[in-house]
């Protein structure tokens, strides 16, 4: 915040950043006045895309705070937007529980998994943890279609209709929860826990020899990451009017936050936005022309991105001198 | 219910397991890279196996030959454009880069194959053995397989080629300075990955129905059997996948069909937390 102290730059140069600034700050108003009009101005496709947007950068922001900041690419994702899908829609239907509170406790229960999880998976280092937990997500999502968990789950079938709620009021719901996840990321990252978890990407052995607990850290970066891909899923299955183990837990919704934020950069605070920005724009936009080919474009996009921009667009601009060196971005 | 017909028919599935788990475990030997794509080249080996027997009536055990040379060389296309570029960076790069290969195949077949489920009509009958009826196929296919396996250790083991690759999985920067070209013996590397799972692929066909998400079914066989049996570790793997095969069968005999896909998840992640270097692999430290 204080850039012009500690970067010494002269009075002039000063009035030029605090412009910049102001003028960041007209644009952000008016984007964030349009998206809260968009309901009642826009047709009900263009709201329905930017809710689906909404629900994206939930999504990547929470992969984003685990796998982005720490480095532990967890392929498991949507095993958290698998169980906080149920755990809310299962609150809903059986128990009447209102609609925000279900969602809430179907993050917190993804949370509490995420803490038994993380207490052993987080014991394995790198590609172990990655393949770990995707052999978790097959194994759970088989245990929500098995007749142990049956009678609460209703195994294969799931809940074939969800009373539907107002679009207007999950439209809402998706917007509050995508731009607290976005406050939270830079919480996270400005703060002294978010170093932490930087170095613990960058050495793990030097981030423990100067006192880091790297277990204890990562299981907490792990746990948050549950609740908002959880709490995001809660208003996703809503919108989606249906759960089943197959969608609910199916491997899209962990590929999908990983192009993005890949996309736009692991480890900062916008780059999972732009990443969700472009990539749902692009994939309406190929989804309506080749139904069934926009996931071949994920695919090479990931190629593409590993290749040629492993730090993606913030990383690339950074480099290119377009936007300032600083972890708030 | 027998035992040993149920033993059997394990190992013979699991020899097909091992098989498909072998290259996944060979790749990594050679140039420590987990490739997710794996499956995929099992799933594209089963269909241009299917493919030659559909269109041009081929015989599908002859078919295993061209889908050889064909999968080595998209997997050799696939070294040059994308895999060499990131060899000995950290593992996780290289995850996510076959990840990404992966998701570009399965949908590849789901857009050009279309989902529906296929299958080789290839019938050699049956024999009875010990009171039960086993079909012809799986065991053409175990003698395959045990062939493969031995031909690929003989290989590895005698030629100068298979010491090349040995080498180079060794201790990449002697095996360079004693002249070897490792970047080609990667590549050759990574393409008999490819073979291996071509003949997987082909044995696949003739066995089971196929279709375009069989290898995200298949990749977390395989890598609990490559876990099971040491990363890197040839017989490791084909042991691994006898182990697998025959804890599957059990599984489904005594206690349910589709909870007997749990087996291989559990198996990977208590070997992962109990013995990492898996069972016939060794500790070592891995920087």
């Amino acid at each position: 915040m204080n850039m012009n102290k500690t970067t010494g730059i002269t009075p002039a140069e000063g009035i030029g950043v605090i412009r910049k600034k102001v003028w960041l700050y007209v644009i952000g108003i008016l984007v964030l006045g349009l998206l809260v009009a968009l309901p009642h101005i826009a047709s009900a496709y263009a709201a329905t895309v930017i809710f689906i947007l909404f629900v994206y950068v939930g999504y990547a922001e929470g992969w984003n705070i685990m796998s982005g900041l720490t480095g532990y690419v967890n392929f498991g994702y949507s095993l958290f937007a698998g169980i906080a899908g149920y755990t809310s829609v299962i609150l809903i239907i059986d128990y009447g529980l209102w609609w925000p509170i279900a969602w809430v406790i179907g993050g917190i229960s993804a949370s509490i998994v995420a803490f038994m999880l993380g207490m052993v998976m987080l014991r394995l280092r790198g590609s172990y943890f990655a393949i770990g937990m995707l052999a978790l997500l097959l194994g759970i999502q088989l245990l929500y279609t098995s007749k142990y968990l049956s009678p609460i789950t209703r195994g294969g079938y799931g809940f074939p209709f969800i009373e539907p709620m107002s679009f207007t009021a999950m439209y809402y719901s998706a917007f509050v929860i995508a731009l607290v996840s976005i406050f939270t990321t830079y919480k996270i990252i400005t703060s002294r826990f978010g170093a932490r978890l930087l170095a613990i990407r960058e050495d793990e052995e030097a981030a423990e020899s100067v006192g880091i607990n790297a277990t204890a850290n990562k299981i907490t970066a792990f746990c948050i990451s549950a609740f908002f891909g959880g709490l995001m899923a809660g208003v996703h299955v809503a919108f989606q009017n249906y759960i089943e183990p197959h969608s609910a837990f199916n491997i899209h919704w962990t590929i999908v936050p990983i192009v993005m934020v890949l996309l736009g950069g692991p480890g900062s605070v916008w780059g999972p936005v732009i990443g969700a920005v472009i990539l749902t724009f692009v994939e309406e936009f190929l989804w309506s022309y080749f139904t069934q080919a926009y996931m071949m474009i994920y695919g090479v996009v990931m190629v593409l991105l590993v290749l040629l921009m492993p730090g993606g667009i913030i990383e690339w601009l950074k480099s290119r001198g377009t936007l300032p060196k600083v972890r708030t971005i | 219910m027998q035992f040993i017909p149920i033993l059997i028919g394990g190992l013979l599935l699991g020899s097909l397991y091992g098989l498909a788990a072998c290259g996944l475990s060979f790749v990594f030997g050679v140039m420590t890279i987990i490739n997710v794509a794996h499956a995929e080249f099992i799933m594209l080996g089963a269909f241009t196996s299917f493919w030659l027997w559909f269109f041009l009536k081929i015989n599908p055990l002859l078919t295993i030959i061209p889908t050889m040379f064909f999968i080595f060389v998209i997997c050799v296309f696939v070294y040059r454009a994308a895999v060499s570029r990131i060899v000995g960076e950290m593992q996780l790069v290289s995850l996510i880069l076959t990840f990404g290969i992966s998701i570009f195949l399965w949908n590849f077949a789901q857009v050009f194959f279309t989902s529906t489920f296929r299958s080789v009509a290839y019938s050699t009958g049956s024999v009875s053995f010990l009171g039960s009826h086993f079909s012809m196929n799986k065991i053409i296919s175990f003698i395959i397989v045990s062939a493969i396996i031995v031909v690929l250790h003989a290989f590895l083991k005698w030629t100068r080629i298979g010491k090349a690759i040995r080498a180079v999985s060794q201790n990449p920067d002697i095996a360079s300075i004693s002249g070897i070209d490792i970047d080609r013996i990667r590549m050759f590397g990574f393409g008999i990955g490819g073979v291996l799972a071509a003949v997987a692929g082909s044995l696949i066909a003739i066995q089971w129905s196929i279709y375009p998400l069989m290898g995200s079914d298949l990749i977390l066989k395989c890598f609990a059997i490559v876990a099971i049996g040491g990363l890197g570790s040839i017989l490791g793997a084909f042991l691994g996948g006898l182990i697998l095969g025959v804890a599957e069968t059990i599984g489904t005999m005594y206690w349910d069909a589709t909870m007997a896909n749990v087996i291989a998840p559990l198996l990977l992640i208590l070997t992962f937390l109990l013995r990492p270097q898996g069972l016939f692999g060794y500790a070592e430290r891995v920087d």
